[in-house]
């Protein structure tokens, strides 16, 4: 009764608020600009699988339990054709060693039989011949009983035919991770950072590695999904080995009992009704599959030629103009124009451009990274697979957010223009205009500055007359600014981030003539500096040496020192007039320097914000491991659980990004350089710790290199029928007994 | 028993003699030397030496008296330039006289020297508009104590020991520079151009290639250097004596302290001779109780 009124309540306030607040239509505009449905069905997913995965940990257990025990000689037979088939090499060589069969667990109750039965049932199987002899033959053999709370606990151990009794075991429970949703458990923290992965290595290193068959152990693989160990036996190599082997049970586990129904199967010889039909309805659907597989197989040599091809061919002439886009963006300039710069580093749209290429052009090898079957080297295939497939999402996000920021611009150009044209005359102009004129002031000393009265009338004349020409230049640009507003907007097509390097632009531009002003004050002020500094050495009667790097002292000519020390002094006096104008634009360059910097922080979290590994994270956890945890349960068992990644591995870039933000600009060198007039440098590649840098050198002689390698690339992973990614599709339709393997 | 004469004892150690091992011969210390390197000074001759500082603070005084003069107007500054080139003149003549004379084949060029100097007043003269409105907004006060300490510099640093006659040498380059920095500082606070222009030439001529001739008179003859530290002496009174007499008293005060007082106080701290031969003596810490056990 009272919960009824109260969700009545809730019910009532609910509705109230969506009426009064219009909840629905703001959850309505939340769920449409949310980017993708995927999110929604993920999260859908993870309730799912976690249910799922609740109800296969605990329903297998007395399964396999029962199945191992009656019968032995299928499940032996099972793990010798697993051992012979070719598909399961690679996992027995990563894994270590075989399966076997370790032992027999006794289940001491049924449901659906009485005490008396089981107790016949289980003297029966024990006293079964085949078990018999493998428990005198076997190295090792497990006598295991499953308590009625379902945990088991270790009966007895033969080893060599000899029994053993009052073993101490410890056992260890642990959830079973699914190799096939990215499941799995490791020692080491997953690391994210792909750019730390030596790339190419592990391309060619990732189907097989040699090491894991030489780590042969003893130790092998239990069945009944207990991992007994005796004290003192664990060595790390054994722990590796045997996560392995965790990991990859669920698998081994799956083909077990495939092919242990396929030899039950064979042998026997009455089947109930029910069963018969079931059997063939799965014959059929197998059928089915083969068919389809068979069709597709034999279709494909005739439409490879006509499809293929031609896509290749495509997708060439596509990575072509990447190269040849990418080639024209890192061309140099000569040395004497732009000292020598790159168009992409003098921009922030091309490097925005280079970057995007750049990961087009990384996509297409880390997505077959990504989904290529590691059986030793996980985690390096996890991240690629991660940083895969967070690098779409973010494009996929930033295109959306782009276009909804690029409407709005659109939308609103000319309200926009006005704004912009009225803060650009306001702080660019106006302000540093009103500085000058307090400067040059007559009979008045500005901030109580004693500057020299004939040379402060020449600077400010001299910067007043360059921003009056700079004013007029910006007043003849006013009646395009719509139009660059326009073309922003419309840039948010491709992605909000192209939208704010374009703003960044925009700003660099409407600000270039504080950068000269800097520029041409700072080149006065190292000057003078450079010439005070050997003045100041000649006054003292020193020099400096440049063969030992050291200050030596010197005798000069008379008329050197008495020339040199009236420069002295003359610079000295002129020296505080000089750094009033340097200060003010170096201020007013270090604002806007620091308003890129904003932008290339929000651009450099937009591009890198590590939004799959988060949804993952949420949603499941086990795919992000971060090292082991032993729990203590109930009964004295162990329990070992993944303990997920923490959230500040998942943010790695950001913290990478701000050690790269803060040694470039929060550094004593930057202080130098304000304090002795060099120009402050912004950050050169700010934006690149996603992509490897195999390529820092773009010319026109790498394109040819990388063009060849890239066919080749192409010829192998889509030609290539036997161990193609693209074709594994149809190769599991027609293994259609082995469940589905990738 | 006739005692055969003994092999005298040498300072060897290697040698087998016929001596007990703790003799000490009368000989072991004949090679000590005491006190090798001590000069023991003399009343006059010290007198006669501290004339190169009084020589160089009457100038430093003359120099400040001569702007005080043109400052006020009581020296014109063409007056000065003449008085400056005609000074200049003639001390180069003497000087190139007496290096002819000392050291004959010395191949040091004129031209070089004429040259440089050419180059060196036409520059002056170009600067000098720009050092007339250097420190225009500066307020005096500063300019005064500034002009002080430079002074100091250049008295402190001053070249008095070496007998160089030909260029400035290391340290004496600070002071020298110390002293043009001054008097560029006080020039600039002039109105006009040739103001500026004769205070700065001047000082050229007075810190620069005055000391090098006093150097040259006192290697010649010790009469000329004292009478050339009398003429200098009276030049700073006389001039002095126009702005400030209490100047002068203390000027003539310090210069006879410095002159008769200071040679017998450096002989007097000398009949004692310090060093690390003396037998430690501790140092006591006043206002901390010392714990001696």
């Amino acid at each position: 009764m009272r919960t009824y009124l109260i969700s009545a309540a809730i019910s009532f306030a609910l509705g109230y608020y969506a009426c009064n607040f219009a909840l629905i239509s703001n959850i309505y505009n939340f769920t449409a600009s949310v980017p993708e449905t995927t999110h929604k069905r993920y999260l859908l997913y993870a309730l799912l699988i976690l249910l799922l995965l609740f109800v296969l940990i605990l329903i297998p257990l007395e399964r396999i339990a029962n199945f191992e025990a009656r019968r032995l000689g299928p499940l032996v037979s099972a793990l010798s054709s697993l051992t012979a088939d070719p598909q399961f090499a690679a996992l027995n060589q990563a894994c270590g060693v075989n399966p076997v069969v370790l032992g027999v667990a006794i289940v001491p109750f049924a449901d659906d039989m009485d005490e008396q039965a089981v107790r016949e049932s289980n003297e029966a199987l024990l006293a079964s011949p085949a078990l018999l002899e493998h428990k005198e033959t076997a190295n090792l053999w497990l006598t295991i009983e499953i308590k009625p709370t379902y945990i088991p606990s270790l009966k007895s151990l033969h080893c060599c035919g000899f029994r053993y009794s009052n073993v101490s075991s410890e056992i260890i429970f642990y959830k079973q991770p699914d190799a096939r949703k990215f499941q799995f458990l490791s020692l080491d923290p997953l690391v994210l950072d792909i750019s730390q992965i030596n790339a190419s290595g592990a391309l060619f290193d990732a189907s097989m590695s040699p090491n894991a068959a030489q780590k042969r152990t003893k130790s092998s693989m239990g069945q009944a999904r207990l991992f007994i160990s005796s004290s003192g036996r664990t060595v790390t190599d054994d722990m590796n080995v045997t996560l392995q082997q965790i990991n990859y049970s669920k698998e081994t586990e799956q083909a077990v009992w495939d092919k242990a129904e396929h030899f039950l199967r064979r042998r026997t010889r009455s089947r109930s009704m029910s069963e018969a039909v079931r059997d063939s309805a799965v014959d059929l659907s197998i059928k089915v599959r083969s068919k389809v597989a068979v069709t597709v197989t034999t279709l494909w040599p005739i439409i490879q030629p006509f499809t293929v091809r031609p896509l290749m061919v495509i997708l060439f002439v596509l990575r072509a103009l990447v190269e040849i886009c990418l080639w024209i963006l890192n061309l140099k300039f000569p040395d004497w124009v732009f000292n020598g710069m790159a168009i992409k580093d003098m921009t922030t749209t091309g490097q925005q451009i280079d970057l995007r290429l750049q990961q087009a052009c990384f996509w297409p090898w880390q997505y077959f990274m990504a989904r290529k079957k590691a059986w030793t080297n996980t985690s390096i295939t996890r991240a690629q697979y991660i940083s895969f497939y967070n690098s779409m999402w973010l494009v996929a996000n930033d295109i959306i957010i782009g276009v909804a920021f690029g409407s709005f611009l659109i939308s609103n150009n000319k309200y926009m223009a006005e704004v912009l044209q009225r803060y650009v005359k306001d702080y660019t102009i106006d302000s540093i205009s009103a500085v000058l004129e307090w400067l040059t002031s007559k009979n008045e000393y500005p901030a109580g500055l004693k500057l020299n009265p004939e040379l402060n009338p020449f600077l400010g004349q001299l910067f007043k007359w360059l921003i009056e020409i700079w004013a007029d230049f910006i007043i003849s640009l006013q009646p395009l600014v719509p139009t660059v507003i326009n073309l922003i907007g419309v840039s948010g097509v491709l992605g909000a981030t192209m939208s704010l390097s374009l703003v960044s632009d925009l700003l660099a531009f409407t600000t270039l003539h504080i950068y000269w002003f800097y520029m041409v004050a700072a080149r006065i002020f190292h000057w003078q500096l450079t010439i005070l500094y050997s003045l100041f050495n000649l006054f003292r009667g020193k020099k400096r040496n440049t063969l030992r790097h050291r200050i030596d002292s010197c005798d000069y000519d008379l008329d050197q020192l008495l020339l040199g020390t009236i420069l002295f002094t003359l610079l000295t006096f002129l020296f505080p007039t000089i750094v009033v104008y340097y200060l003010t634009f170096t201020l007013s360059r270090v604002a806007v320097i620091c308003m890129q910097a904003t932008m290339e922080t929000v651009l450099a979290c937009l591009n890198h914000f590590p939004l799959f590994a988060i949804l993952l994270r949420l949603k499941d956890p086990d795919r992000l491991p971060g090292g082991l945890r032993l729990e203590v349960c109930p009964e004295r068992y162990l329990f070992l659980t993944n303990s997920p990644l923490p959230m500040g591995a998942i943010f790695f870039q950001y913290s990478v990004l701000w050690k790269r933000l803060s040694s470039h600009y929060l550094t004593l060198n930057v202080l130098k350089c304000l304090l002795s007039g060099e120009t402050i440098k912004s950050i050169p590649r700010l934006q690149y710790p996603m992509l490897p840098d195999t390529r820092s050198r773009f010319t026109i002689h790498t394109i040819k290199p990388v063009l060849t390698k890239f066919w080749a690339f192409c010829e192998e992973t889509i030609m290539d029928q036997d161990s193609g990614p693209l074709y594994q599709v149809p190769s599991s339709y027609s293994s259609g007994s082995f469940g589905t393997r990738r | 028993m006739p005692q055969t004469p003994r092999i005298p004892w040498r300072k060897l150690l290697y040698v087998k003699q016929d001596y007990p091992d703790d003799h000490v011969d009368d000989t072991f210390l004949e090679e000590l030397q005491k006190n090798a390197n001590v000069r023991h000074y003399e009343y006059w001759s010290v007198v006669l030496e501290s004339t190169i500082i009084s020589q160089h603070i009457s100038s430093i005084v003359i120099f400040v008296a001569v702007f005080i003069y043109l400052h006020f107007g009581l020296l014109s500054s063409h007056a000065l330039i003449y008085i400056g080139t005609a000074g200049t003149a003639i001390g180069y003549g003497f000087w190139d006289w007496s290096n002819t004379m000392l050291t004959p084949d010395s191949n040091y060029k004129r031209r070089k020297i004429f040259k440089g100097a050419v180059l060196f007043f036409l520059t002056l003269l170009g600067l000098t508009p720009i050092l007339k409105t250097l420190t225009e907004k500066t307020s005096e006060d500063t300019i005064w104590a500034l002009t002080v300490i430079l002074f100091l510099a250049n008295l402190a640093f001053h070249d008095y020991g070496s007998g160089n006659r030909r260029n400035i040498k290391y340290p004496g380059s600070l002071s020298t520079n110390a002293a043009i920095f001054a008097s560029v500082v006080l020039a600039s606070r002039f109105k006009t151009n040739l103001h500026v222009f004769g205070l700065m030439s001047f000082a050229v001529e007075w810190f620069a290639l005055f000391p090098m001739l006093r150097r040259q008179v006192r290697s010649i003859s010790n009469r000329g250097n004292l009478a050339l530290t009398i003429v200098l002496f009276l030049t700073a009174t006389t001039l002095f004596s126009q702005i400030s007499p209490a100047i002068v008293v203390i000027y003539i005060l310090g210069m006879a302290f410095l002159t008769f007082v200071c040679p017998f106080w450096l002989i007097w701290i000398q009949r004692e001779i310090h060093g690390p031969w003396d037998e430690a003596r501790p140092k006591i810490q006043h206002g901390r109780s010392v714990d001696y056990n």
